[in-house]
């Protein structure tokens, strides 16, 4: 085994190095990426910080999978030529080490060769003065992830030059992975990836290990290594399912999308505006009257809804205090830390909220260098992390290098530039709801306010942290908790409420929502009712309605009785789900599970005919028959290429098709004829030899 | 009592694809011998054998090594046979000395001395780079390597393939010497029988996916007669003779490769009135091109052909 291992690390190691190399310098190049004055442009959240930023992910993504890759065909495809090959197996040791020792010096290299470009770019990241934004372990998750993931493409490698057979068979390894990288890009979770990754990787490992012991027949391979390849195959149709839907997505939707908003005008009145595939189409006031007025008519605004100074984000929820928090993927740098707006006072830096920590860091621009932190005790020194705040915080970016620093008791200011915390005088008693930023244009510049949500009221302050206004409640919040602050002018605000986020959909859809519009003092200028916005038109894609339609029925139903089952042990999640199923949604669960049902019996059909022509045999057809009805289209798929295919011809003695592979015709029972003899043979039998044995 | 065969084939069919390569194959393999295993070219010699060491699935049929079936053979089982693949593949960022020991590492009984005494018989120096050498000197160090294991039975897939007159000699020499042992069994195929004539105890030949001939050179030689028919006039047609391998008419004679002549084979040429009818002696190599070659009738006429113009 030492010695295979050796010969396979000797063969292939100028690929792993190349590997390497290439890898390294493009991660370290996406990594420092387009340099501006200051350092990467790219500190924005949404792009991804440093080791999450996405064209270094998108580099780890592709690179480790394209090494693996290669580095699977490589070790195996040079040696392939069948004397080769047959020179390396007639080697006294079971067929299977051949695999091991191929799979370890190959698992060695592609970690060489995609592990050490990772790590140099962790201490690139970790070091100091290189990127000004900190380092946080937990964000090596994503590459690292990368990395797991491109070990699953080593072994499709090794596994796709193994396999012989149709080409279409040969590559649904790499469909498979694919398959796994669609789903662990989409996971939330780094430790359902990994699970997959490690799945995937110990299927292909395998279903490889048994393509060693016979390339062309599945059928003589260990009987786990069978069972690997038919769940490879399997995940390799649903991986080519996936590809097609992504390219099935320019078909576009069954229809236009249709949906319908209030949005609060530059004047203060609400509008119901009607969205056609996203462009406004019509609106009409809170009577339901059309726009008469063509300059504030919002067709004619369009796209510019920004403009008309509403907060559209979340701030308060009465029917119990919790801080929302969007659920982050762990390829996001927001899951580990947050940056806020670049500033310039006193010098260029940027801030950094960590999110496990729950304290700030600050970065200076210029040296890349560590420039403050803040916790719950204040400002400290670079390289002190204060002690981050106890309690569950929300920070709300007001301007520049103003923050807002909330908790369910306390607000606080912080200044990042002067490096000062002001604890705010609460307009209200606690608890706060929470808080967002609202601004009005000025022609000359803009003015922000912090919007408060208390109990009873909505408070407004200026960026000094002066209270301006607090604008009591004039609706029940408890019902209409999701509420929005716009300021119309210095002097008054508006007020809208739209039904709580935990009231379900069915029921908010049908409820009005308010727009009050009052003046700092709280006193009411205008009060609108806005009814219930007429129900979306939502029609499916293309892609979606086909895909939900050729899913396999068992795993359709299976999918459905787990919502149900997990619901009625108690998970929300599964009983919304569940509840879906079965209620607004029911007529569509009940279209699928009849498509889907239908789909798999006529492959069924087809397969049972088409496997009873090939003289599979009858446990074999039914077999088929049933696993194809199961799993419909992909069953299909493994059955097309995965299925044995006896090669036949007519039988001399009846004529019909009998199977080359069997000693006796399937039809009329009769044997092989014996080579007509040509009066040309030489025969003289060795006295060691029994006659019967030779023609 | 026999011993128990070493080989044993029992009705071997392969099918690649619609295409036949071995048809209904049985053979029987004693232990100490050494059989040539002969065809053209695509006549499934390589096939077989790459059946009976279990890198190919039969189609039909079975085939046993050691009395072990072939698709399962065991480790010890494989440790007693040596095989010598065509190509003579060697890893040629290797040197000498690296094969001999990657190749030592795999068998217990790796025997050290042989695998030196090849090596310097072919002018080996063992920090030599596998890649660098001649292809004589590669099959050299391959024809060591399958040695020094000290095999039982030794299958040779046509080793002087592709190596020029004088590696080839050089090689099937050497071989001469190493390979026959008292206990070793050795099939050696080629689509040469001066390859193997001066090896073989026996040979088998494969036409057309089946075995045509199996035995001794001596018989095959001596099964095997050519005629040379003078005619005064054109001959007539090539008759419908038995074990009529190949006819060759010219403008006045007619010449016939023959397989099991019988006295009744003799009357039937006299009955075609030659003007003179004489067995020629034939060499083994042309019987065995006419014994492979293509079957039926050739014709060369320069008389019709000047008469026609």
């Amino acid at each position: 085994m030492r010695t295979l291992v050796w010969k396979e690390l000797r063969e292939n190691i100028r690929w792993a190095l190349l590997g390497m190399l290439i890898l390294g310098a493009t991660e370290i190049y996406v990594l420092y990426g387009p340099r501006n004055e200051y350092g990467p442009s790219s500190y924005n959240t949404n792009d991804g910080i440093t080791l999450c930023n996405t064209s270094f992910l998108t580099v780890t993504t592709f690179g480790c999978a394209a090494i693996g890759l290669l580095l699977g065909l490589l070790q195996v495809l040079p040696e392939l030529k069948r004397d080769r090959w047959a020179a390396l197996l007639h080697r006294p040791v079971p067929r299977g080490q051949f695999f091991w020792g191929k799979a370890a010096a190959g698992t060695l290299l592609y970690l060489l060769a995609t592990g050490i470009p990772l790590i140099v770019s962790i201490c690139v990241v970790a070091t100091p003065g290189n990127f000004a934004a900190p380092f946080l372990p937990a964000m090596i998750r994503p590459g690292a992830m990368d990395l797991i993931a491109g070990l699953a493409y080593y072994f499709a490698g090794l596994l796709v030059a193994l396999q012989g057979g149709s080409i279409l068979l040969r590559i649904l390894p790499l469909f498979a992975t694919l398959h796994l990288s669609f789903a662990i890009l989409d996971e939330e979770l780094f430790r359902v990836a990994l699970e997959a990754s490690v799945a995937m990787i110990a299927v292909l490992c395998v279903a490889g290990w048994g393509a060693i012991y016979d390339r062309e027949s599945i059928r003589l391979r260990p009987w786990i290594s069978r069972i690997a390849i038919l769940v490879v195959v399997f995940y390799g149709a649903c991986g080519v399912g996936e590809l097609v839907k992504m390219m099935g997505g320019i078909a576009g939707r069954m229809g236009s999308q249709v949906f319908y908003r209030w949005d609060i005008l530059k004047d203060g009145q609400p509008a119901l505006l009607k969205y056609e595939d996203d462009v406004v189409v019509a609106s009409t006031d809170s009577h339901g009257r059309a726009f008469a007025d063509t300059k504030n008519n919002p067709i004619n605004i369009r796209r510019n809804i920004s403009y008309l100074n509403t907060t559209t984000p979340y701030i308060g929820e009465s029917h119990g205090w919790k801080p929302r928090f969007y659920r982050y993927s762990y390829r996001e740098s927001s899951l580990y830390l947050w940056s806020y707006g670049n500033f310039e006072y006193p010098e260029p830096g940027q801030w950094f909220r960590l999110r496990k920590e729950q304290s700030c860091v600050g970065f200076h621009l210029a040296d890349q260098r560590e420039y403050a932190t803040f916790g719950s005790l204040g400002f400290g020194l670079p390289g002190r992390h204060m002690p981050g705040f106890s309690e569950d915080i929300d920070l709300n970016e007001i301007s520049g290098c103003l923050l807002a620093v909330q908790s369910r008791d306390s607000l606080r200011l912080v200044d990042l530039a002067a490096q000062t915390i002001i604890p705010l005088q609460l307009a209200a008693p606690p608890p706060i709801y929470g808080t967002s930023n609202t601004w009005i244009d000025l022609g000359n510049g803009s003015k922000s306010f912090l919007a408060v949500a208390f109990q009873t009221g909505m408070a407004a302050y200026e960026e000094n942290g002066r209270l301006v206004a607090m604008l009591p409640y004039h609706h029940d919040v408890s019902r209409w908790g999701h509420l929005s602050l716009g300021a119309i002018t210095q002097d008054s605000f508006i007020l809208q409420y739209e039904p709580s986020e935990w009231i379900p959909g069915d029921q908010a859809r049908k409820m009005p929502s308010y727009a009050d519009l009052m003046d700092v003092h709280g006193n009411v200028l205008a009060s609108y009712t806005m009814s219930p916005a007429p129900p979306d038109v939502n029609p499916p894609l293309w892609k979606d309605w086909i895909g939900y339609r050729l899913k396999s029925p068992a795993l359709y139903a299976g999918e459905l009785l787990y919502r149900r089952i997990g619901g009625m042990l108690g998970s929300k999640r599964l009983r919304d789900a569940s509840t879906w199923d079965f209620g607004p949604h029911l007529q569509e669960t009940l279209s699928v599970a009849i498509a889907t049902t239908l789909v798999g019996l006529v492959l069924a059909i087809v397969t049972f005919f088409w496997a009873h022509r090939a003289h599979l045999t009858r446990a074999q057809v039914w077999g088929w028959t049933l696993l194809v009805f199961a799993l419909a289209l992909p069953g299909f798929v493994v059955f097309w290429l995965a299925g044995e295919r006896p090669r036949t011809i007519a039988c001399e003695s009846c004529a019909r098709p009998r199977r080359v592979d069997r000693r006796e015709c399937g039809q009329c029972g009769a044997g092989w004829s014996r080579p007509a003899p040509t009066g040309t043979e030489i025969f003289e039998h060795s006295r060691s030899e029994s006659p019967a044995a030779s023609l | 009592m026999n011993p128990s065969p070493v080989i044993e084939v029992d009705r071997l069919t392969k099918f690649y694809g619609s295409r036949e390569i071995v048809r209904d194959l049985s053979l029987t393999v004693p232990p100490g011998s050494i059989y040539g295993f002969l065809g053209r070219n695509g006549m499934g010699k390589t096939t077989t054998i790459r059946i009976l060491l279990g890198f190919e699935e039969p189609t039909r049929g079975s085939t046993r090594v050691f009395g072990e079936d072939s698709r399962k053979l065991d480790p010890a089982t494989r440790a007693r046979i040596g095989y010598l693949p065509e190509g003579h593949h060697v890893y040629g960022w290797m040197t000498v000395r690296e094969c001999g020991q990657f190749q030592a590492s795999f068998f217990p009984n790796w025997n050290q001395d042989v695998f030196e005494a090849v090596i310097t018989h072919f002018r080996l120096m063992p920090k030599m780079k596998a890649g660098h050498l001649s292809r004589g000197q590669r099959a050299g160090l391959c024809l060591a390597l399958t040695l020094a294991p000290e095999p039982e039975l030794l299958v040779l897939d046509d080793p002087a393939l592709g190596l020029d007159p004088v590696a080839r000699r050089s090689l099937l020499q050497s071989m001469l010497y190493v390979t026959r042992q008292p206990h070793r069994t050795i099939l050696f195929s080629s689509h040469l029988l001066s390859d193997v004539e001066r090896v073989a105890d026996r040979i088998i030949v494969l036409d057309g996916g089946t075995v045509r001939a199996d035995c001794t050179v001596d018989t095959f030689r001596q099964n095997l007669r050519h005629y040379v028919l003078t005619f005064r006039d054109t001959p007539p047609p090539t008759p419908a003779l038995p074990g009529l391998l190949e006819s060759f008419r010219t403008d006045r004679e007619l010449l016939l490769t023959l397989a099991n002549v019988h006295p009744e084979t003799e009357t039937l040429l006299a009955n075609l009135n030659p003007e003179s009818m004489e067995p020629v002696q034939m060499t083994l190599e042309d019987a065995f091109v006419s014994y492979v070659g293509e079957r039926g009738e050739k014709t060369f006429f320069t008389r019709d052909r000047a008469m026609a113009k």
